[in-house]
């Protein structure tokens, strides 16, 4: 029964541990380091899929699956989409 | 063992309620820290119901009769890895494994996102977690896997002969991964209308999850398939079952959904119904679990009456009233300018393979629950018949399967009609050449609709790799490289088009398997003595000697047949029936002989004392076909699912070292 006892009481406590832990570090400059990252991971991702999608599109042209006139129109949209995100990713940001 | 089982899942469910209140109170300003506690606690509630399987499994494995579920469904003479399955083998504990692998997928969203998807991502758990804890509750209150009976019995009653096979193993938890593997895009869908996120970026997350719930679903379709096959002895591997039907309804609003998000990434259109059909899959999953845990129909898979039904359904009616409430909200923000320009365009083609899906899924839905509506509105269960299934499965799969090869070659937006000639021309000559050699060399064409599928088959197979062909001299141009690496290079470059066209070319094979098993099949049942012979299907089968054995779970009566085609002898086979001692029932061993023209399936009906042994025998063509496909459908599941690698970006590795300089 000791054993028991002390098996849940591991399962309880390493729960609350892994809940509470966070909560318990300091909030200041790692909180704004961790949010100024996760912001990059972001753009990244967004830059990423712009990308992807402009290849995607150059190679469905090539295919013959877009005609002249929609491959320019969704290529040139795409292309100013990735331009403005090239542009916030390298333009200096503070963490905020 | 049973109080530490208990309270793992009253602690699971606990922390799940606290992940759903840390999540929505982050979303308030300056309240991220909760978001990271939230996470902690997913993390938390996956431990827990891996402590609660562990502690199930070990009882398992040591013969723990004091625990019903292990009394009633073991004993203590089962192998090793049929105590571990017995796991799923009743109501309480599939649910404990839906329960886990649903936090497991949690736990490994939140590690996935922790840079990534951070606006979304307290919704996300916040539902997770909701779906969490609405199975830690049964588990806890209603359906407990670690209630302990009174009394215990000196051994178990032993698992079910039909559920002591190797696809015990493998196929309820391959279903199970597809089924919740849906609950991942569901959250995220969730989470983009709450945020108001409603771009492409909430697919483009969840891409992987989706495709490979779909293949786990697709699978473990396949694996269930040849199980009843190999097990049950009526001939056939399907029988539009309503546990079968549960898990192919998902699976066909899923495939949808994998199609038409693909016209919402490419032109914006399709949010609604994108967002509709995601929450109807993962209803449908639901529903899947509700019909098979309800004891709502009668099947061979089916547990029996339970008390679960009206809480699925208060569940079922929640998930979906909240969600189209939600996307009736954002209706205005969901609606898009752009429209369908051309009837011939691919957009349009994916609706309407869209359509057709749907309308399969939705009489599958209702040849399932017709039973149960005729027996609540006029007091007699009638019973939906193979009849009624086939009458519509066989000519919306026809259009399906030419859709399948048509849909890659259709432009998007619009198709010229020179355009349309190019693309075409070559694969309806293949379809034409294919119907006149099938109609010279085979007797394909002696039912319509199987002479249909070959033809079109051969169209798709032409469409399909005619899509490859020009994707390669793409590749070859620009990427200057030799043909394999062409082909190879096209798998990197698009893995989800790809790898989804070689799941194409499986659909196509998976097609030649069913027509061919399901319209030319020929059977006969023979009673012979010892050294007598009986002919079926143009086939001689020769009783050459009685089989008797018994060790100390099972005993065993079967034949050995000498099978004669054309006089020479090509196989002896042994159809056997087993019978178990502990719980004294009895299971079929169907003897089969496989080539990729032919099944020989044999079932041992009877072996009386006087040496008269009564067999079935089914001559099955192509069956191998669609066990092939199931690899290749894998294959290109596979493909399509897996991430790809990124390289950093050159500007973020220039601000990067520009940074360090710096420091």
């Amino acid at each position: 029964m000791a054993l028991v006892i002390i098996v849940i009481s591991a399962m309880a406590l390493g729960t609350i541990v892994l809940m509470a832990w966070p909560l318990l570090e300091p909030r200041g400059e790692a909180a704004r380091r961790a949010s100024h990252t996760r912001k990059e991971h972001e753009l990244e991702d967004a830059l990423n899929r712009s990308l992807d999608a402009i290849n995607e599109i150059d190679f469905d042209h090539r295919a013959g699956h877009l005609s002249d006139d929609d491959f320019r129109e969704l290529d040139g949209d795409e292309r100013a989409r990735a331009l403005e995100l090239l542009r916030r990713k390298d333009s200096p940001q503070e963490p905020s | 063992m049973s109080v530490v089982g208990r309270a793992a899942l009253l602690l699971a469910l606990a922390a799940a309620v606290y992940a759903i209140y840390a999540a929505l109170r982050s979303r308030r300003p300056e309240q991220g820290l909760w978001q990271r506690s939230a996470e902690g606690a997913v993390y938390g509630v996956f431990g827990l119901t891996s402590a609660a399987m562990a502690t199930m499994w070990l009882a398992l494995l040591t013969d723990q009769f004091e625990l019903r579920n292990i009394a009633e469904y073991t004993s203590s003479t089962l192998a090793w890895w049929f105590k571990l399955s017995a796991l799923w083998g009743s109501q309480a504990g599939s649910l404990l494994l839906w329960a886990w692998i649903l936090t497991a997928f949690s736990a490994a969203v939140v590690y996935l996102n922790r840079h990534r998807n951070r606006e979304l991502m307290p919704v996300v758990v916040a539902v997770l977690m909701g779906i969490a804890v609405f199975f830690c509750f049964l588990l806890s209150f209603v359906s407990s896997p670690f209630e302990t009976l009174a009394t215990v019995p000196e051994d178990g009653r032993g698992l079910n002969p039909l559920l002591q096979n190797p696809y015990m193993v493998i196929h309820p938890p391959l279903l199970y991964l597809g089924y919740v593997g849906l609950a991942v895009p569901f959250a995220f869908a969730m989470a983009a209308l709450v945020e108001k996120r409603l771009d492409t970026q909430w697919i483009t997350s969840v891409r992987t999850w989706t495709i490979s719930a779909w293949g786990f679903l697709a699978i473990g379709i396949l694996l269930g398939s040849r199980w009843a096959y190999e097990e049950l002895g009526w001939g056939g591997y399907w029988a539009w079952d309503p546990v079968e039907n549960a898990a192919f309804m998902p699976w066909l609003v899923a495939t949808a959904f994998l199609h038409s998000v693909m016209v919402q990434e490419r032109r914006g259109m399709l949010r609604v119904w994108n967002m509709s059909l995601i929450v109807l899959t993962f209803s449908l999953a639901l529903f899947g679990t509700f019909l098979t845990r309800s004891g709502i129909i009668a099947s061979v898979h089916a547990f029996g009456e339970s008390t679960l039904g009206v809480w699925f359904l208060v569940f079922i009616a929640v998930v979906m009233g909240g969600s189209v409430a939600l996307i009736i909200a954002r209706l205005p923000l969901l609606r898009t300018s752009h429209s369908l320009e051309s009837f011939i365009s691919r957009e349009a083609v994916f609706l309407y393979n869209n359509l057709l899906l749907l309308g399969l899924a939705f009489a599958v839905f209702w040849g399932t629950i017709f039973p149960v509506i005729s027996e609540t509105a006029r007091g007699t269960r009638i019973t939906v018949g193979q009849g009624y299934y086939d009458q519509i499965a066989v000519p919306i799969g026809i259009a399906l399967l030419i859709l399948t090869g048509v849909g890659p070659l259709i432009p998007w937006r619009k198709a010229s009609l020179d355009a349309l000639r190019r693309r075409f021309l070559m694969p309806l000559g293949v379809f034409a050449a294919a119907a006149v050699l099938l109609a010279l060399f085979t007797p394909a064409w002696e039912n319509w609709a199987a002479g249909l599928v070959f033809a079109s088959a051969a169209f798709v197979a032409a469409c399909v790799l005619s899509e490859y062909w020009r994707g390669m001299k793409v590749q070859h141009a620009v990427g200057d490289v030799g043909w394999p690496g062409a082909l190879l290079g096209l798998f990197a470059k698009n893995r989800r088009r790809y790898g989804g066209y070689l799941v194409h070319l499986g659909v196509v094979v998976l097609f030649i398997g069913f027509a061919g098993s399901t319209a030319f099949t020929t059977s006969g049942d023979l009673a012979l003595t010892p050294g007598q012979r009986g002919e079926v299907a143009g086939l001689e089968f020769e009783y050459d000697s009685a089989l008797r054995e018994r060790d100390e779970h099972r005993g065993t009566v079967g034949v050995n047949l000498r099978v004669f085609d054309d006089g020479n002898e090509i196989a002896t086979m042994k159809p056997r029936t087993n019978f178990y001692f502990v719980d004294e029932q009895r299971s079929t061993e169907i003897a089969i002989r496989s080539t990729p023209q032919r099944d020989i399936y044999i079932v041992l009906v009877g072996l009386s004392e006087g040496g008269v042994a009564r067999i079935s025998v089914f001559v099955n063509p192509l069956v191998m076909w669609i066990w092939i496909a199931g690899a290749i459908i894998a294959i290109g599941t596979t493909i399509a699912a897996w991430p790809r690698r990124r390289k950093e970006q050159p500007v973020a590795a220039a601000r990067r070292e520009k940074a360090a300089a710096g420091s």
